[in-house]
């Protein structure tokens, strides 16, 4: 039985784990809070405001969205440490798989600590300032927090437990109470239907070849990342100017703001990944090295989503629903980008047919909000897609458009 | 071992490059022969998981190149003809990368950037480099870890005497390690000795060549007869 003397030992085992792991990041989140609140002009008024926004009814939702960025991040962050040795010499102890997963929720909900302790300065300071603390508040926090630990959970069936928990986490910062309500019962499922903890490897090497990647990218775009943020800034400042010289309200005003966010963020990749497509074609002596077409896919599409990153940053100072919404399309337009990229030279539209795509799926989720979930349901076919196509590539293959008539296969046209 | 089953690949559709290839090419060093254009270098491609095969699979030690792409690639080493290392890199840049993913050493950068006497280009980009400081760049990578399979597209042009005994001697010690290497190259004579087997190519087809002739003359006779085309009559594979 689990609750049980060795259940019990092994609960208080991976707590202290949770707890050392927290208080490394606990050092770290405190003197950027502290610097954050001393930057603002009034420090005071500052974390006052944010906590009569957290605990006012409705809470809001920039808050609870800045709550659930750190609920997601730090599990993340301390999943490959506190699961180091879980699979390992572990092993051999008298111990069940839901156990040993259990304990691991139980390390990743205490890494949250710093989390936990700036939402009870919150309300303390909202009680000082008279707000009354209802439970809905409570609820929601809660959901957050576990959906956040969930996520973060290295587990077998790990395809159904992020997507469940993202949307749990989702539910918990931009619905209601009964929304976080709701999504007690599919955290719960999460638990029974995980399956047994897998071990984590730290990304060292997963990150050194993104940076890499990266880096080129970074290299081949060179001042054509000013030009690609000033043409996608237009939507933007358009939408803004739209709405600012438009009688519009509630949804209307929300639509119009989606619409030219998503614009911007398409503008943005079209212009990112027609200028990597030729400035950086593919690179066929890398494909013998032990790295797989995902990952190539996957490090073209961070490359771009990482761009297309503060465009979203910057709406949500103006909008945060519609910059969430628009944010959403951000690792399908990514994900089709970087196939496009790879088939724009062999086809006569070009990246044409992405435009295409892209203006749909902007235009739709200007309409209808919701369908911005579907964009990113869409993103594990659009994955798999991009790869297809890194795959069906042939990369050796002379193109006219790429290489320079002279011959030199590292000489290209534009 | 590489095994090739049943292999189709080609450019443009309707000019297929190769045909049907299906053999199986053991440890040994094994000499990819024919004349321009006959597919050899394609070939290489394939089995260094740089084209895809339009059809059949293309595997090494087990691993299919396409489905296991990761364990395949592990163990290979290849150099192509034209050396086409990102120009937005550094040449050290790349060698680390290819540290990480050999999981080799980083230190071992610096060391095959020295053997490869580029020791003082570690931080140019290829673009700055002459064709023969690009394909050392190539071989320097190659050099990195212990790789099992090497698949090497005219090893020896452009480079230096110096280099060239350099390469030899590592392809020999390869071959004393029991490595599998593939050698597309119309330069036969410094391979003859070791050449334990001779794979030729034309028109989409090939012919795998398993006992060569013990004499030496004999052997660079028949070779070179294979350097320039198959017989119209030659059992394919």
């Amino acid at each position: 039985m689990f609750w049980d003397a060795s259940g019990l030992t092994l609960l208080r085992f991976h707590a202290a784990v949770g707890a050392r792991v927290a208080l490394r990041s606990f050092a770290v989140l405190f003197c950027a809070f502290i610097a954050a609140i001393m930057l603002q002009v009034d420090p005071a008024g500052t974390v006052a405001a944010i906590a009569l926004g957290l605990f006012s009814d409705p809470p809001s939702s920039a808050v609870l969205l800045m709550i659930a960025a750190l609920a997601f991040l730090l599990p993340a962050w301390a999943a490959p440490r506190v699961s180091l040795g879980v699979n390992g010499w572990m092993r051999h102890l008298p111990l069940s798989d839901g156990g040993n997963r259990r304990g691991l929720e139980l390390s990743l909900l205490i890494v949250q600590f710093p989390v936990v302790l700036a939402i009870a300065i919150f309300a303390l300071v909202a009680r000082n300032h008279g707000a009354a603390l209802g439970k809905a508040i409570w609820l929601q926090l809660a959901v957050l927090l576990s959906a956040g630990a969930f996520a973060a959970l290295p587990v077998r069936r790990r395809w159904l437990v992020l997507p469940i928990a993202l949307l749990c986490g989702l539910a918990a910062a931009l619905g209601s109470w009964p929304a976080a309500l709701v999504s007690l019962p599919a955290l719960v499922l999460c638990e029974i239907f995980a399956g047994p903890v897998r071990t984590v490897r730290r990304r060292r090497r997963a990150r050194m070849f993104f940076s890499f990647s990266f880096g080129i990218a970074w290299r081949a775009l060179g001042w054509r990342l000013f030009g690609a943020y000033a043409a996608a800034a237009l939507p933007l400042l358009a939408s803004d100017l739209f709405v600012a010289n438009n009688d519009l309200r509630g949804d209307l005003e929300a639509g119009a703001y989606r619409l030219g966010f998503s614009i911007g963020i398409l503008v943005l990749m079209v212009i990112l990944s027609r200028a990597l497509a030729v400035r950086r074609p593919p690179w066929p002596w890398a494909r013998s090295l032990p790295w797989s077409s995902g990952r190539r896919v996957l490090d073209d599409a961070l490359v771009l989503a990482l761009h297309a990153a503060p465009l979203a940053a910057a709406g949500a100072v103006v909008h945060p629903e519609a910059a969430m919404a628009a944010a959403a399309l951000i690792p399908l337009l990514a994900l089709r980008a970087a196939a496009f990229m790879r088939s724009a030279r062999e086809k006569r539209a070009g990246l044409g047919s992405f435009v295409a795509e892209g203006v749909f799926s902007a235009g739709l989720i200007s309409l209808l909000a919701w369908t911005a979930v579907l964009g990113l349901a869409a993103a594990p076919a659009a994955f798999y897609g991009a790869r297809s196509a890194e795959c069906r590539l042939k990369v050796t293959r002379w193109l006219e458009s790429h290489h320079l008539a002279a011959g030199d296969t590292l000489t290209w046209s534009e | 071992m590489i095994r090739l089953d049943d292999v189709h690949f080609c450019y443009r559709q309707g000019e297929p490059v190769l045909a049907g290839i299906s053999l199986e090419i053991p440890r040994g060093l094994t000499l990819v022969l024919g004349p321009n254009g006959a597919g050899k270098s394609t070939f290489l491609k394939i089995v260094a998981g740089v084209e895809r095969p339009d059809r059949g699979i293309a595997s090494i030690d087990g691993c299919d190149l396409w489905r296991e792409e990761v364990a395949a690639r592990q163990s290979i080493a290849y150099v192509p003809e034209q050396p086409d290392l990102t120009p937005y890199a550094t040449i050290m840049d790349v060698l680390k990368l290819v540290c990480r993913l050999r999981r080799a050493p980083v230190s071992s950068a610096r060391a095959a950037l020295e053997r490869a006497g580029l020791g003082q280009l570690g931080n140019r980009s290829i673009r700055e480099l002459s064709l023969g400081q690009r394909r050392r760049a190539v071989l320097a990578a190659a050099w990195i870890g212990l790789p099992k399979v090497l698949i090497l597209d005219e090893p020896l042009e452009a480079m230096d005497r110096a280099m060239r005994g350099q390469i030899i001697t590592w392809i020999e010690r390869s071959l004393a390690r029991d490595a599998l290497v593939l050698i597309a190259t119309h330069d036969l004579e410094p391979f003859v000795p070791n050449a334990d087997r001779a794979l030729a190519f034309q028109n989409g087809r090939s012919l795998l060549l398993d006992a060569l002739p013990a004499d030496p003359a004999a052997r660079l006779g028949r070779l070179e007869a294979l350097s320039r085309g198959l017989p119209a009559a030659a059992p394919t594979l």
